[in-house]
């Protein structure tokens, strides 16, 4: 009696903490990752020097008169970068427009902003220390007078501001920015093309407009929300599903083995609604019982979430009541269904002791919540294992041993986003590493160019990028062949993303065709489907891929980019020093060092979220084991209780307590294992259908399924071991007393 | 006060039916003290179920103080028979949580009465029938015939004006067997009903009528 509730107590808190932990972790995640889509600026256009030279002089009042009156323009910001001095220590600064914190939506930790006309400054978070202080920038003494946010939880294209000194514009001449604030995101689109138009027109072709969104990735963004959103809520789920299971189960067995109890009371009077009302009472007692143990034990799982995944899953408000509801619906729910039937049996057939033949059913409602409880925990497996998969497919294939050190993001030698210049890396780079005794390091290597190129074909014309590469590239840019093969030099040969072949030929089905490209034309050997978002290190399914050697030399306007992947033993300082050989090489100080991007660099402020998230579900489908173990130890419980006259009767005629043990245990041990089976089975299915329905890959964790299936069996055993023994070790006369 | 015309009750489990009871026809006064005999299987706890309203008949009617049970509810069934008719079961039937006074006090908690009369009219219960030291003790704690002695305590608590016992004195010795007999009939004393269902001569020559049920029916003589 007392094991029983104190287990089946300990299982609903631990629902209750689950939940309550699951539901905040999702809510914090959920408000990441919309936070990251609203600090993209989606209502912002970018316009700034682009590739292509011609007149790089800032645009002038001609052009703010003619912006001013696009639709929905709120605000023109303008910043102009200021460099650095070589060779001397020096300060990055940036020189902006009054308004130009607010249309970026930076906000200002301390002090404010710079005031026009006077000599002030605003440092990024890097330099917060030099708050208040006199600086000498440019030959010019400025007084700090603010101090901006961190950057760098915004995303890589933000994170070099951490380091910047801004001033006020001063009419300073230089490569000059301008951001332009719409009311929406749709008047903002609707000024592309005007805003182009007026480019051409006045022979001011050196400057590019885009949105600002892109250059964060906006449409990534969206999308890894939408897949961690549907992964995270099916995990969830998963959780609601095993709780209300356990519970479901345990209210069940509860009216099943208290039915002779009603029987007796409907006897002395009790109506109907009396054994509900009764039931319903100690139910909600129950529910908030569990709740109120649950909130300090939510509280360390989250703790303990914390310290080993970072994942921040402190209860918050809404999480607490959503729980306590939902907590306390499953319960009553879960509790009156029984009641109900229960209270429905006529009460002479409860009092002349029917319900004596019901443990049978009893076990098999145990093993019914075991199947639900381990169907669930597969489906969540291979929701967040599809999840992940689909991640990596959207930004493309590494892994934690690679590395790509890239100039895509740069544009001659002025990066797009950081101020400094930047190495523009060759093939000569490529060479020079390959020959350097850091080639030992590594496992495989790869060398692409990439030139952005308008494409066309018989179903329609794109602009998108041809990568010309050398080296185990489609490997180590995570593409894969769906069709015919990677090409073979000397033919012309290429290999099309199944996306751009769709675009051009309207169909995948391709290969033999030819495709003209960067002035020759190009026989198309295989399709393959890579990432969905070009991002430095992957090869994108809307791209195409040639072999360098067949171009025979660097065309212009090539981005180059090298991707290796370390020895699985080499030490991850490797890339460190492979970034600082590129950058030797290239030896100026006005350029930044080549930095490896590495896994946790490409889009790391969506990839944190999932990571985090990762490991926190290995951690919940343990824990959410651990309670379909708790549910089932309760019900064995429950089941050794019921059955402990019974086996007073059978150690009256001669049982040993062994034999006992063995017969109470070996058929759980079978059914639990065809249990788990089934429920694993079933959430197979069901976990594919989940993944399909969102179109996203599905993918499942083969090991951890067999481990799981093993593993139910061996738990069913350990959960029930302890009644069971508690139950045959009573003295037979004891036993044969209780009711 | 109890009329029961062409009574049957058939048992179903699954495919095969158990006529439990084929067509009974029975009065009892008030203040009665009948006693039912029969061979086992004859139907005897059967009709002691259709007139302590625990089951409802197949066909035919039950009428109790005058009305026709047929027609109330679950709730004015559970109404009559908490505040008007006590059980007595061979196998005493006490709640195995509960303590002997809250086994005795549990009609009384079906009627909403506050606690503390509960408990009063508890322990004095207990007392009558000799046992108020056992108030605190569990079911499992007590002897036969002290469980069988908190059945009748529970049944008598509510002053019911029908008392149906199921063959009380069934599993105890013959001393028991007489305490629990001579409490039952203090109660008809009391103007109590009194209906035994028995194997026991000895006690079926105490009730003032004595009803043979034979295969379902009841046989005259
Ligand atoms: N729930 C039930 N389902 C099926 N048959 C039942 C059920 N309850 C009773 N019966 C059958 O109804 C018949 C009458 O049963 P009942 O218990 O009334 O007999 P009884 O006269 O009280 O016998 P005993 O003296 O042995 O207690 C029996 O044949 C019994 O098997
Ligand atoms: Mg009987």
């Amino acid at each position: 009696m007392k094991l029983r509730s104190a287990l089946s107590l300990a299982s609903t808190s631990l629902v209750a903490a689950l939940l309550i932990v699951s539901l905040a972790s999702y809510e914090r995640a959920l408000r990441r990752l919309d936070w990251l889509t609203e600090v993209a600026g989606r209502n912002v256009l970018l316009i700034r020097i682009g590739e292509g030279g011609g007149n790089l002089a800032p645009l002038g009042s001609d052009f703010l008169a003619f912006v001013s009156n696009l639709e929905g323009l709120v605000r023109v910001a303008s910043q102009v970068q200021g460099g650095r001095r070589p060779n001397a220590f020096d300060y990055y600064t940036l020189y902006v427009s009054e308004n130009y914190f607010q249309v970026r939506g930076f906000r200002f930790v301390a002090g404010r902003p710079p005031q026009p006309g006077r000599d002030e400054a605003v440092v990024g978070f890097g330099l917060r220390d030099l708050m208040g202080r006199k600086l000498v920038v440019k030959g010019t003494r400025v007084r700090v007078v603010g101090v901006l946010e961190s950057m760098s939880d915004r995303g890589w294209p933000d994170a070099p501001l951490d380091q910047v000194v801004f001033l006020a514009d001063r009419g300073v001449l230089g490569p000059t920015t301008y951001y332009l604030e719409f009311e929406s995101e749709r008047a903002a689109r609707a000024a592309l093309v005007p805003v182009r138009r007026w480019l051409r027109e006045h022979s001011r072709e050196g400057y590019r407009v885009q949105p600002l969104a892109s250059l964060y990735g906006l449409d990534l963004r969206r999308k890894l929300r939408d897949v961690l959103a549907g992964a995270i809520s099916w995990g969830v789920s998963a959780i609601v599903l095993v709780a209300g299971a356990n519970l479901a189960t345990f209210q069940l067995a509860r009216a099943l083995e208290r039915i002779r109890v009603l029987g007796i009371r409907r006897a002395v009077g009790a109506s109907r609604q009396d054994v509900l009302r009764e039931a319903l009472v100690s139910a909600t007692l129950w529910a908030l019982l569990g709740l109120t143990l649950g909130l300090p034990l939510a509280y360390a799982l989250a703790g303990w979430f914390g310290a080993r995944t970072g994942l921040d899953a402190r209860p918050t408000p809404v999480a607490f009541a959503s729980t306590a509801l939902g907590l306390l619906f499953l319960v009553l729910a879960s509790a009156y269904l029984p009641a109900r039937w229960a209270a429905d049996q006529p009460p002479a057939g409860a009092a002349r002791g029917m319900a004596a033949s019901l443990p049978q059913k009893r076990l098999g409602l145990a093993l019914a919540s075991l199947a639900l409880g381990m169907a669930a925990l597969v489906v969540q497996l291979g929701v967040s294992r599809s999840a992940d998969e689909h991640t990596r497919k959207l930004v493309g294939n590494l892994s934690s041993n690679t590395a790509v050190y890239s100039s895509f993001f740069f544009v001659g030698s002025r990066s797009l986003t950081d101020p400094r210049g930047v190495v523009p890396l060759d093939h000569g780079d490529y060479a020079a590493l390959l020959a350097s005794p850091l080639a030992a390091e590594l496992r495989a290597h790869a060398y692409v160019e990439a030139y952005g190129v308008p494409l066309g074909g018989p179903a329609g014309k794109t602009y998108t990028y041809v990568r010309a590469y050398e080296g185990a590239y489609p490997e180590l840019a995570g593409a894969r062949l769906i069709a015919g093969r990677w090409p073979r030099p000397g033919d012309n040969e290429a290999a099309i993303g199944q996306e751009l072949a769709e675009r051009l030929f309207g169909s995948t089905d391709v290969l033999g065709l030819e495709l003209p490209a960067l002035g020759r034309r190009w026989k198309l050997v295989g399709v393959y489907a890579g990432a969905g978002e070009a991002l430095p290190g992957n090869a994108a399914s809307d791209q195409l891929l040639l072999l360098r050697e067949d171009l025979g030399a660097t065309l212009p306007r090539a981005r180059g980019e090298i991707l290796v992947e370390k020895n699985p033993r080499a030490p991850k300082e490797i890339f460190a020093a492979i970034g600082r050989f590129l950058t030797a090489r290239h030896a100026s100080p006005e350029l930044a060092p080549v930095e490896p991007f590495t896994v946790n660099d490409l889009a790391p402020e969506v990839r944190a979220v999932l990571l985090e998230l990762t490991a926190a579900y290995r951690l919940l489908a343990a824990v959410i084991l651990l309670l379909a173990g708790a549910g089932l130890a309760a019900q064995t419980a429950m089941i050794a209780e019921l059955e402990t006259r019974t086996l007073g009767i059978r150690r009256a005629v001669g049982a040993s307590r062994g034999r006992l043990l063995f017969e109470l245990l070996m058929p759980l041990l079978q059914a639990s294992l065809l249990a788990g089976a089934l429920g694993a089975g079933a959430g197979v299915l069901v976990s594919y259908w989940v993944v399909r329905a969102q179109g996203a890959t599905w993918a499942f964790p083969w090991a951890s399924l067999t481990f799981i299936v093993l593993a139910a069996p061996l738990l069913a055993a350990l959960a029930a071991a302890l009644p069971a023994w508690r139950a045959v070790r009573r003295p037979p006369a004891e036993a044969m007393r209780m009711e | 006060m109890i009329e029961l015309q062409g009574v049957t009750k058939t048992y179903r489990k699954g495919r095969v039916e158990v006529p439990a009871l084929r067509g009974v026809d029975l009065c009892i006064e008030e203040g009665e003290h009948v006693a039912l005999v029969g061979p086992s299987g004859a139907g005897k706890s059967t009709l002691l179920y259709l007139i302590g309203l625990m089951e409802e008949p197949t066909s035919g009617s039950v009428r109790l103080f005058g009305e026709e049970t047929a027609r109330l509810t679950d709730a004015e069934r559970s109404r009559l028979r908490g505040r008007t008719i006590g059980f007595v079961f061979q196998a005493f039937n006490l709640v195995p949580q509960l303590k002997a006074w809250q086994n005795v006090a549990l009609p009384l908690h079906y009627q909403r009465r506050p606690r503390r009369e509960q408990r009063e009219r508890a322990l004095a219960m207990l007392e009558r029938v000799g046992l108020a030291d056992r108030a605190e003790h569990y079911p499992s704690e007590l002897s036969g015939g002290e469980e069988q002695r908190v059945a009748i305590a529970r049944a008598m608590v509510i002053e019911p004006r029908l008392i149906l016992a199921d063959e009380p004195t069934g599993n105890l010795d013959r001393a028991s067997g007489r305490v629990v007999l001579e409490l039952l009939e203090t109660a008809v004393e009391g103007g109590a009903t009194l209906v035994i269902v028995t194997h026991d001569p000895e006690v079926a020559a105490r009730a003032g009528r004595v009803v043979r049920v034979v295969d379902g029916r009841v046989a005259r003589g």
